[in-house]
């Protein structure tokens, strides 16, 4: 299937716009292809807010950090008696704004982008990598974009949408990951070998 | 789901129509670019301010690179991580370094907690309980500040404004919220103490007329603890250091706890006591000392009031008789008293050991040991604190807020309790909403940072009790069990994206600032800042039509901007305090962190009155008090000696330390009781019975603050749950082995958690560390370890507020 890139940015565009807040009702009437979008928005809403936004059991983290970053604490010189005997003490992963999220920003003020202080979320949300690499397409920058693809979202994408069909919770937002699995996988999006590859990770020093 | 050409193009056609609204990305602006260009991994930016994983507010140096915090270490100009006495500091600390607990070090992941709240939420489901789903959606800040602030109006206008609760946290921004509360007209503004050391701070009230000595464990020869794990439940973390100092340098460390604490562990003594009998032992220590004429005379004649009464009424409170309450050998309290007695300098505490019903009058008990013994105010004794910081502005509410402001509190305040303190007294007000006999039915309440369903004894009433109000707003970074309540949950800031100002408890006076170190995360605002956005769309103003949340308190400009707002509401209190800078001044102090000259001071109470204010002073019954500006009696600030001498004595009605409370003599505790004048021991009212045979206590350790870190994955690695105590004897007596799942029961509720077998626990007591249980908050937290909350009764100490966290009797079954 062949899409020129301005239309895949439209398709970036639109898979950013859905993951960045909840549908509105013009939005949801267009994309289910009905007309009674009305009834459907505070469903949808809510089904957004306990997926992306609401800590708990459905959530899914949408931030390339938690999936990809790990965290090393150095307790070589730690006498803690609290330090409970199996502690893992490396490759501790799951936490919001690691490398990776620095390292994203730095990418996209590189080609010219930082995030609008309005959007109140962090740099390695789903909703800017996809804007990212629609931005990067629709200037015809298919190498930057491709590159983006390879280093951040590539590395991600793919078990974060695993994970979204995976709930219970994900009804709207479960066709959604699937049209996006189904666009993404030609671009060589999905593959997530990156990760097993050792993403960033750093190592804290636990001493002073 | 296969997708062809023609769909996605259709999707792509999309997002040419305004369907999508805006974008998350914007072309770069000049200042982002210069961000670009940043040093190394190991460059980056050092920022000080100080640590808020608990109350304790130590100070810290915080690396930050690439706007990203990657570490914090201990802030060496801040004495609250070195040493309560300033010598110590002075001399050592840049020698040997300052130091920060486990729960400071893993203040990155409260930053980067992924579970954090990021934007508000409105429920969409009306019912609400635990378990309930509330059905969050999204809201925009506009919508979340107009909704609560025109459910604020509406009870403001219907001269209701009291049927607002406020429950703040007692460490952080505490002033622009209790000074909204005022201008708006609430008297119900409550905060964390009254779960904490209320007990304890009335306790040494009466003794000494101040609420919180510190102790010098550095200077000390002889530690007698009660209840306190200070070594591990850091909440200053100098203490472990000075304590472990004292210890090297040949002090002895006594810790009396019915659970063999880390503290204990280390102690060269634990004496397991049964629950809620400290004071019967400390009554006993009292008589073997004067028996023997162990007491400090001369320090008793100058010093102490009451004295005869005391001595009397210890007459029969003998070893014996304090064995059979306590279970310690009555050989081994009276070895202790000698000892205690003859080792000088030495300190006697107590802490959270107070929580239950006879709890204040055994911390006078306890303080008492140091009144005899003439261990008060001297070089490794209990001395007085000169927290002297930062000055709190008052401000003067306006006519609507008055009218309102006069009515009672919905808790009695203090009319009710003789040892009110203004954290409020939150199992009161729990059981005031659940019986509807108050003085009113509350309407709202705005919680920051308040996780009641997990802090106030007796949870199913804290969710009863919840259901009742009408609307809720809760302020905090995670969904908590209590925010699974509210009806708009707003994301709070940590304590590394906002300002605070830390009074440091030291023994001289030392300001910490706390400054964000990155910027706020999710682009909330801080607490301080949602205030004041509150107090300005309700038009709040003082008497004098001063507009308190607009106006600059450094230029008397209206500033538009919060943070700059509030930035000079520091100034101010700075200016006006002891440190007497700017807010920009104490940035480029070394550390951010004021330490006065002056450093600790001993025997303040022998401290002349200067002539002049002496003079100036209106003096009753040998006490002199200031004059307000109205020429009326002010604060107490010193006594006449007998040879006339004016001099700052202790702020006690005698101007001495009390062992007899005249005062109590006229006055009634929230039950009605009448006061006792001495500091007796009565049984504590649960006791153990047939069905519930056991005592429950709980503790806390190093490893979490309360009930609020636990979905910190730093910590949760350091300690991942925590089981049930149980004393081996017991446990066989029960047919309960190690690790076995039991079932814990109380009249009033059931949980379950794995038993611990141990020695180090007295054989009629289990216990576990306070804070496990969560069943909401985040998915590390979640479902490790068990609430001991519902197993509890909703009910505080009559004279203090205290909750009794630790006044639970259950039964313990192999589950
Ligand atoms: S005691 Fe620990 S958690 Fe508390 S303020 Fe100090 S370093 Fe932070």
């Amino acid at each position: 299937m062949f899409l020129r890139p301005e239309e895949k940015a439209g398709i970036y565009f639109l898979f950013s716009r859905l993951f960045r807040e909840a549908p509105d009702p013009g939005l949801i009437n267009e994309i289910l292809e009905r007309t009674d979008g009305t009834g459907k928005e505070e469903e949808i809403a809510v089904e957004y807010a306990s997926l992306f936004v609401v800590p708990g059991e459905c959530r899914v983290s949408p931030y390339e950090s938690f999936y990809c970053d790990s965290l090393t604490v150095d307790t070589s010189t730690a006498d803690s008696p609290y330090f409970q005997a199996g502690c893992r003490l490396g490759g501790m992963k799951g936490f919001l704004y690691g490398v990776s999220a620095a390292a994203v920003e730095k990418a996209y003020r590189e080609n010219g982008f930082e995030v609008d202080p309005r959007f109140y979320d962090l740099p390695d949300h789903i909703a800017c990598e996809l804007e990212f690499v629609g931005r990067l397409y629709e200037r015809g920058r298919d190498e930057a974009a491709r590159a983006f693809i390879h280093r951040h979202l590539g590395r991600w994408v793919s078990l974060f949408l695993t994970e979204l069909e995976k709930q219970k919770r994900s009804i709207f937002y479960k066709r959604a990951a699937r049209k996006l699995i189904s666009f993404l996988t030609p671009e060589g999006a999905l593959e997530g070998k990156a990760v097993e590859k050792g993403g960033m990770s750093e190592c804290v020093p636990a001493k002073r | 789901m296969k997708l062809d050409r023609r769909e996605f193009l259709k999707l792509a056609g999309l997002t040419s129509a305004a369907a999508l609204g805006g974008r998350v990305l914007r072309p770069v602006t000049a200042s982002a670019k210069e961000a670009l260009i940043r040093g190394p991994y190991d460059g980056g930016e050092w920022v000080a301010s100080c640590c808020n994983m608990c109350g304790g507010q130590t100070g810290i140096l915080c690396q930050v690179v690439d706007g990203r915090l990657v570490r914090i270490k201990p802030n060496d100009h801040n004495p609250n991580g070195f040493s309560n006495v300033s010598g110590d500091f002075f001399d050592n600390a840049a020698k040997e370094g300052a130091v920060i607990c486990p729960k400071g070090n893993a203040g990155i992941m409260a930053l980067y907690d992924p579970d954090r709240l990021k934007t508000p939420l409105r429920r969409t489901n009306p019912e609400k309980g635990m378990g309930v789903d509330p059905r969050w959606k999204a809201i925009s800040w506009e919508e979340a500040y107009g909704e609560i602030a025109s459910r604020l109006k509406s009870l403001r206008e219907a001269n209701e404004a009291h049927k607002l609760l406020w429950f703040s946290e007692d460490h952080s921004f505490t002033h622009p919220q209790g000074d909204f509360c005022k201008l708006y007209g609430t008297p119900n503004y409550n905060m964390h103490s009254n779960l904490c050391d209320v007990g304890r701070k009335a306790s040494f009230k009466i003794l000494m007329g101040d609420e919180r000595p510190l102790i010098d464990a550095l200077n000390s020869k002889y530690m007698l603890i009660f209840g306190w794990n200070p070594l591990s439940a850091t909440k200053w973390a100098h203490l472990p250091r000075i304590i472990t100092r004292g210890i090297e340098r040949g002090a002895r460390l006594v810790i009396v706890d019915p659970h063999l604490s880390y503290t204990a562990s280390k102690a060269q003594e634990w004496v397991p006591i049964r629950p809620g009998t400290d004071g019967a032992l400390a009554l006993a220590m009292a008589h073997v000392i004067l028996r023997d004429g162990l007491q400090d005379q001369a320090f008793v004649d100058a010093w102490v009031t009451g004295f005869d009464s005391f001595r009397e009424y210890v007459k029969d409170k003998t070893p014996k008789w304090a064995q059979g309450i306590t279970t310690i050998p009555a050989e081994r309290i009276e070895r202790l008293a000698r000892e205690f007695a003859a080792t000088k300098p030495a300190i006697v505490d107590v802490w959270s050991g107070a929580h239950h019903t006879n709890g204040v009058y055994a911390g006078w008990a306890i303080a008492a040991l140091a009144a005899i013994t003439g261990n008060v105010e001297k070089p490794g004794t209990l001395t007085l604190p000169n927290a002297k910081g930062s000055k709190h502005i008052e401000v003067e509410p306006d006519g609507t807020a008055k009218k309102t402001l006069k009515q009672i509190r919905l808790d009695g305040g203090k009319d009710k309790w003789p040892y009110f303190h203004k954290s409020g007294v939150y199992t009161e007000i729990i059981n005031r909403i659940l019986d509807g006999k108050g003085p009113y039915q509350p309407k709202m309440a705005v919680i920051v940072f308040q996780n009641l369903l997990m802090s106030v004894v007796g949870t199913k009433n804290t969710e009863e009790a919840l259901k009742k109000l009408d609307f809720i707003v809760v302020v905090d970074t995670m969904m908590s069990e209590t925010a699974q309540f509210a009806d708009i949950a707003i994301p709070g800031t940590t304590y590394l994206e906002r300002y605070d100002l830390n009074t440091h408890w030291v023994t001289w006076p030392v300001v910490g600032l706390r400054q964000p170190v990155v910027k706020q995360l999710f682009g909330q605002p801080a607490e301080y800042e949602f205030v004041c956005e509150l107090g300005r769309r309700l038009g709040l103003k003082e008497e004098n039509g001063n507009e308190v949340f607009w106006q600059g308190r450094m230029s008397g400009a209206r500033i538009e901007d919060k943070t700059r707002w509030y930035e000079e509401w520091l100034s101010k209190e700075l200016k006006e305090g002891e440190p007497k800078v700017t807010l920009e001044e104490l940035k480029a102090l070394p550390g951010a962190t004021w330490v006065s000259k002056k450093g600790t001071k001993y025997n303040k109470h022998e401290d002349p009155i200067p002539a002049e204010k002496a003079a100036d002073a209106i003096t009753e019954n040998n006490i002199l008090y200031s004059k307000k500006k109205d020429g009326t009696k002010d604060k107490q600030i010193g006594m006449l000696k007998p040879d006339g001498t004016a001099v700052r004595g202790f702020f006690t009605p005698s101007g001495k330390l009390e062992l007899h409370a005249a005062k109590h003599e006229s006055k009634v505790d929230a039950k009605g009781r009448p006061l006792k004048p001495l500091p007796v021991y009565e049984p504590r009212e649960w006791q153990p019975s047939s069905g519930y045979p056991l005592f429950l206590i709980n503790w806390k350790e190093a490893s979490q603050t309360h009930s609020r870190t636990q979905n910190n994955a730093y910590l949760a690695e350091l300690k991942s749950t925590d089981g049930l105590r149980i004393n081996a004897e017991t446990a066989a007596r029960l047919g309960i082995s190690d690790g076995d799942l039991v079932r814990i029961e109380s009249p009033y509720g059931k949980v379950k958690m794995k038993a611990e077998l141990t020695e180090g626990i007295h054989p009629e007591v289990v216990g576990t560390q306070h804070g496990w249980g969560h069943w909401a908050m985040g998915r590390t937290a979640k479902g490790r370890g068990a609430h001991t909350g519902f197993l509890a009764k909703t009910v505080a100490c009559p004279l203090s507020g205290q909750s009794l966290n630790k006044e639970i009797c259950v039964n313990v079954f192999k589950a």
